[in-house]
């Protein structure tokens, strides 16, 4: 696995090396026609991934599946480590009040705030049971000991963040699919933010988890193939949980002890099964995203980096079971992005060259296909509209950046928000 | 289904093959346009300055020296510049544009009298081509 992550890891840089020299021999001449064949390329991609993107809506809003309530023991996951202890009481007292039957654990990856006390006092005001690591081990530790040795009898299991709310229905709307539908190893919840109104960036923030959730990951459910569950709300069937704890406690990822990411790896390990992952906008929490800019960049930098992994790893057996997983994370998050970048570059210095044209023509022109990327927000969620124009302007100019940084940074395994 | 849903989808059918049809055509139905007004504007000699994405184009006189030049390349490179009569105009560069540096060397061989740089520049976007003329 480590030649082929190497070699993978080799990709990326020469995916960036062919952008890059594209675009410097046609700033040195250039061979007649390639530039323009390579925008021509690049535009007729992103264009064809719009429709296909589109027509999965469209195919999800003809075909919505409506699964009836029911109930059946559910095992509620909260890994912790240094959470305040009023969110965490706040995320217990949601999940203890939400619909079904359910048992909690509540596990301390060895937090050093002085509240492991607090934790399990919490842990017995809501019937939970409570395990407490020495040191901090990370979450995968946390979710593995859980699974593996803390959940007494449950059929579904439901992982939450210390710091999400759940809506009432929450656990029974996202298991439901897992009952009913035989082929649905794994399901994702529609994350929502608490501090949405804290200021301009939250609100940005709450666009972006819109649009990830309910365009991209929607498009994805279609096919069965949700890319990532989120660590705030995921379900999975305690049947199937078992067979992947191992492989998801060990990942290494060129030769370093994988620490993040474990939503996206753990999702890739039940596609990996055969299983189809769904996504369920039914099932909402509510939690919090960071409101300074700093800590955002810190956060999507980890993120990014275990984007770039997760990216490799599904590759290496989509090609097999998922072939239009393969097809969208080859093209779509591996091949565009990097070969994009001598684009984005003369871009940018055409603002210095030809600032009116970029102003009237090229600028207009990649937001407006970014927005008709976005119609569905301006339609069900009009509020977020300004959020989305911000979140254009600055995955444009800075999110699309960090993947170089993260690409260079891949090793690192620092959690870098906390 | 809703009828907000509904409005959403004809919406992104509407738009989504309008913003397809434009985007693959936008340069050369503009290069067209520009062709087409330069074509309008020409009296006998005439050398047209395509504006940056060739949304929009000027117009000016050459001297017969210039019109012989320019039509001395055009035997040699058809594929970018066209002689009808006495009109000469860039020709569509769709398809086979020539590099940077033929522009310069086609543009350097016009004896400069002032009214014509020989700066060229061609543009990251498909079709972008910008010939200062002053």
């Amino acid at each position: 696995m480590s030649v082929y992550q190497w070699i993978m890891y080799g990709l990326f840089f020469a995916l960036l090396g062919v952008s890059l020299t594209v675009y410097i021999v046609e700033l040195f001449g250039g061979i007649p026609g390639l530039w323009q064949a390579y925008n021509q390329i690049y535009i007729q991609i992103a264009l064809l991934h719009t429709w296909i993107i589109m027509v999965l809506l469209l195919i999800t809003d003809l075909r919505q599946k409506k699964f009836p309530l029911f109930s059946n023991r559910i095992a509620v996951i909260v890994p912790c480590f240094n959470e305040p202890i009023d969110l965490l009481e706040r995320s217990l007292r949601s999940i203890s009040g939400a619909l079904g039957e359910k048992e909690i654990i509540l596990v301390d990856d060895g937090s050093t705030n002085g509240t492991k006390e607090a934790m399990r006092t919490l842990a017995k005001k809501f019937g939970a049971t409570f395990h407490s690591f020495n040191r901090n081990r990370g979450k995968r530790h946390a979710l593995h000991i859980a699974v593996t040795t803390l959940i007494k009898n449950s059929r579904f299991v439901v992982m939450v963040d210390s710091d999400t709310v759940l809506d009432p229905e929450a656990l029974l709307r996202l298991t439901a699919p897992l009952l009913y539908d035989a082929r649905i190893g794994a399901t994702s919840g529609d994350v929502r933010l608490l501090n949405e109104n804290d200021n301009p960036l939250t609100k940005m923030i709450a666009a972006y988890y819109w649009i990830a959730l309910h365009i991209h990951r929607r498009a994805q459910s279609a096919l069965g193939m949700v890319g990532c569950c989120s660590g705030a709300l995921s379900g999975h069937r305690m049947d199937i949980l078992p067979l992947v704890m191992d492989d998801f406690l060990h990942q290494e990822f060129l030769g370093e002890e994988c620490n993040h990411s474990e939503d996206r790896h753990l999702t890739n390990l039940i596609l990996r099964l055969g299983f189809d992952v769904a996504f369920v906008p039914e099932a909402i929490c509510y939690t919090h995203t960071p409101s300074t800019l700093k800590r955002f960049l810190c956060q999507q930098q980890r993120w990014r980096r275990g984007f770039l992994q997760e990216s490799i790893f599904t590759l290496s057996y989509a090609w097999r079971k998922r072939p239009a997983l393969f097809l969208e994370v080859l093209i779509w998050d591996i091949a565009m992005p990097f070969l994009s970048v001598g684009i984005m570059i003369a871009m940018f210095v055409s603002i210095l060259t030809h600032p009116f044209y970029f102003l009237f023509t090229l600028l207009p022109s990649w937001l407006i296909l970014l927005f008709i990327r976005s119609l569905p927000l301006i339609f069900q969620a009009r509020e977020k509209f300004p959020g989305l124009f911000f979140f254009m302007i600055f995955s444009t100019f800075v999110l699309y950046w960090q993947m170089f940084i993260a690409l260079c940074t891949l090793r690192n395994t620092k959690w870098i928000t906390r | 289904m809703k009828l907000i849903v509904l409005a959403q989808w004809l919406t992104v059918f509407t738009l989504l093959p309008a913003y397809s049809f434009w985007i693959l055509r936008a340069d050369e139905m503009s290069m067209e346009r520009a062709i087409v007004y330069a074509m309008e504007q020409t009296n006998t000699q005439t050398f047209f300055e395509l504006e940056s994405g060739g949304t929009s184009a000027s117009v000016c006189t050459l001297t017969e020296a210039e019109v012989s030049i320019l039509t001395d390349t055009y035997t040699t490179s058809p594929e970018f510049l066209h002689v009808e009569g006495q009109s000469v105009t860039i020709f569509h560069f769709v398809g086979s544009e020539p590099t940077m540096s033929q522009l310069q060397a086609l543009f350097a061989d016009i004896p400069s009298d002032g009214r014509i740089c020989t700066s060229v520049y061609r543009g990251p976007a498909p079709y972008l081509f910008h010939v200062s003329v002053s």
